[in-house]
């Protein structure tokens, strides 16, 4: 049987901090660079998304990392290990200088209900001026009232729900710029 | 021996569900279920040996209908219901629904349930039957006149409850009189859409107090007595989320004195079957009554580690009129235990509830561990119900290994998909002052100034970023073979063999 052999660069983002990552893979052996740091690894993806690593520096840990691949396209990987959660991004090229451009994540933009509801209040009106953490729309759901709030200040550019609408999880709230 | 009914219909949904219809089945009793549109896939249907539906999603249609209810119990011939927590578990008209439809209601009479669904009548009967009483106000206040005389008479700050409320719901902290107006109008309104009964009375409030209960069984043949009590004074907004027994905070002298007036308190209302009495405590082993939860409670778990007594199955007995043989010098406390309510809600964006998807779920396991789990992997929360939808409970020879049990298992814990409020469970457990036993009521809210985890070392970072990569190659890559794909081939190869 062929053993399965593949060489990758990949670039992956954790926080602020940009990850060059460089795999051989030669069947379960894996040979890491990041950032040019070298990984001698025995990699086995025992379950699905659940990678357990062997570093082969003779040290004879055991390391389960846990990848949870994102559900959109573009969006963020969680990866777990032990009980701590480290949220990942892949870098395509380009869309770094792109974001560098805008001057944010992008993600600030357009306010979404988290969770589907109903909407009870709208606490402001187009051309409000808004601090962050201050409360958009109040949403009915799992028995408690819940106010979403604005991730970052901004101005209320358009609000698109009113009291009474029902809205699934994503449903678009406001936009604040 | 036969067991005591041939069918329970449990009258819930979720993990408690899962819980009764596991006592029924050590019992031999089939389970019947009901569930709403909104529950066809949950794992309590699965479980139980019957389902039934009850209607659309939202429990006023469903789980809260008492018609639907009996109608499903009739549907199935159930001699006995349990309901559970919470729903119609306190509901004393739902209670006489059973008895007129000659259905074993598995709870205390209605008309114990409605006393202490009247917290101004529970304090008058505890006052009679000399159980100490949080001071308060004789009976319902009308106007904000009446509290500001009943607040100078108790001192700053007191507590606006309603009068027909429960389970921290309908409660209002005033600390000074010109709050005095807004919050008995507030009060009042939300006593009265919440609970229909807009009455109101008045209590002295600590900020910083413990909140101490006692677990009380009582049979149908004059038995009444108490397992100990439970300390659940880690709280949110009024709603528990880690509790524990014993308590550190009362010694066996304090235990006997709480447990005595808990079985005093019962045995004056005529109560039956499972039921809780709350106190409030100081540090200085002072309590007093606070209200009598009359049904099975959430944190039952951690009194069944420490006593060995399996309360639900208890309660079964003493519906059928049985004799459990439980005698007060039988029952012993042993080692301790703690249980954590595991919530889908998001404890870095204040608690905020998170239905979704569970991508990826691992229990622990091993000695003393106890998981009363409602879901499974895949699930799909529904939003319209509580946010609980599991119970890590463990044991161990003492409060110092419980809580490294604890460590153990919620570090083991994985729940992915869904925010959920393990993290904030680790935070407390690590906690020096719960280490301690320094637990009040403002146990969380004195935490939250606690310092950000750590950014993870490099050669951690470094192993994420590489499983990262690796994944995200394995999903470009031409597909590999299904785990599964030798059991096809083999398939195949005999198909082949055939032909």
């Amino acid at each position: 049987m062929a053993v399965e052999q593949s060489t990758t660069r990949t670039r992956v983002r954790i926080g602020d901090r940009l990850h060059e990552v460089a795999l051989e893979r030669r069947g379960s052996r894996v040979v890491a660079h990041v950032d040019g740091r070298e990984h001698r690894l025995s990699v086995h993806e025992s379950q699905r998304g659940v990678y357990s690593l062997l570093p082969l520096d003779g040290g004879g840990r055991s390391v389960e990392v846990r990848v949870a691949a994102p559900v959109q396209p573009g969006g963020d990987y969680r990866v777990g290990v032990r009980s701590r959660t480290i949220v990942a991004g892949i870098e395509m090229p380009g869309r770094a200088q792109q974001r560098g451009e805008r001057g944010e994540t992008g993600a600030g933009r357009v306010l979404k209900a988290v969770m589907p509801g109903r909407i009870v209040r709208v606490l402001v009106s187009a051309g409000d001026k808004v601090r962050r953490g201050q409360g958009i729309v109040v949403i009915e759901a799992m028995k408690m009232e819940n106010e979403l709030s604005a991730p970052r200040e901004g101005t209320v550019v358009r609000v698109l729900a009113s009291a009474g609408d029902r809205v699934e999880a994503g449903a678009e709230l406001a936009v604040i710029e | 021996m036969a067991p005591p009914f041939r069918k329970i219909l449990i009258a819930n949904r979720g993990e408690i569900a899962v819980r009764v219809a596991r006592a029924c089945r050590e019992m031999g009793i089939a389970a019947a279920a009901v569930f709403s549109e909104a529950d066809r896939d949950s794992l309590h249907v699965r479980y139980a040996d019957e389902a039934y539906p009850i209607g659309p999603a939202a429990p006023a249609e469903s789980y809260l209908s008492i018609e639907r209810v009996m109608d499903a119990a009739r549907r199935a011939g159930a001699e006995a219901i349990h309901p559970g927590y919470g729903f119609l578990s306190e509901n004393p008209r739902f209670a006489e629904a059973c008895e007129n439809a000659g259905v074993i209601f598995i709870g205390p009479p209605a008309a114990a349930m409605r006393l202490m669904g009247n917290k101004v009548e529970a304090r008058r009967q505890m006052k009679a039957a000399g159980v100490p009483i949080t001071p308060g106000s004789d009976g319902p206040v009308a106007s904000a006149g009446d509290v500001e005389k009943a607040a100078s008479a108790l001192g700053y700050p007191i507590l606006i409850k309603a009068a027909a409320g429960g389970g921290g719901r309908g409660m209002r902290v005033v600390r000074a009189r010109k709050e005095i107006d807004s919050a008995l109008a507030a009060c009042r309104s939300e006593a009265g859409s919440a609970f229909g009964d807009p009455s109101v009375y008045v209590e002295r409030y600590w900020d910083r107090v413990r909140h101490i209960e006692v677990q009380v069984l009582a049979d149908a043949c004059g038995h009444t007595v108490h397992l100990g009590e439970r300390e659940c004074s880690i709280q949110r907004r009024h709603q528990k989320l880690i509790e524990e027994s014993p308590s550190p905070l009362l010694d066996e002298a304090a235990r006997e004195r709480l447990g005595a007036a808990a079985v005093r308190a019962c045995e004056a209302i005529g109560y039956r079957s499972a039921g809780t009495v709350e106190f409030l405590a100081d540090a200085q082993g002072g309590f007093w009554f606070m209200e009598v939860n009359a049904r099975l409670q959430v944190e039952h778990p951690v009194t069944e580690m420490v006593t060995g007594i399996d309360l639900v199955r208890a309660q079964i007995r003493i519906a059928a009129g049985e004799d459990p043989g439980l005698r007060q010098e039988g029952i012993r406390m042993r080692g301790a235990a703690i249980e954590c309510r595991l919530c889908s809600e998001d404890p870095d964006n204040d608690f905020l509830p998170s239905p979704g998807r569970i991508d990826r779920l691992r229990v622990p396991g091993g000695p003393g561990v106890r998981d009363d789990s409602g879901v499974y992997e895949g699930y799909v929360m529904p939003p319209y119900y509580d946010s609980l939808f599991s119970k890590l409970i463990v044991w161990g020879a003492d409060r110092r290994e419980a809580i490294e049990r604890m460590r153990r298992c919620l570090d083991e814990y994985v729940v992915e998909g869904i925010p959920t409020t393990l993290p904030f469970h680790r935070r407390v457990i690590d906690d020096p002052r719960f280490v301690s036993g320094d637990l009040h009521t403002r146990f969380i809210e004195e935490m939250k100034g606690g310092a950000p985890a750590p950014e993870p070392s490099g050669p951690m970072e470094d192993l994420a970023a590489i499983a990262v990569a690796l994944d995200r190659s394995a999903a470009v890559a031409p597909p590999r073979p299904p785990a599964e794909g030798w059991k096809h081939a083999g398939r195949r190869r005999q198909l082949e063999k055939r032909t």
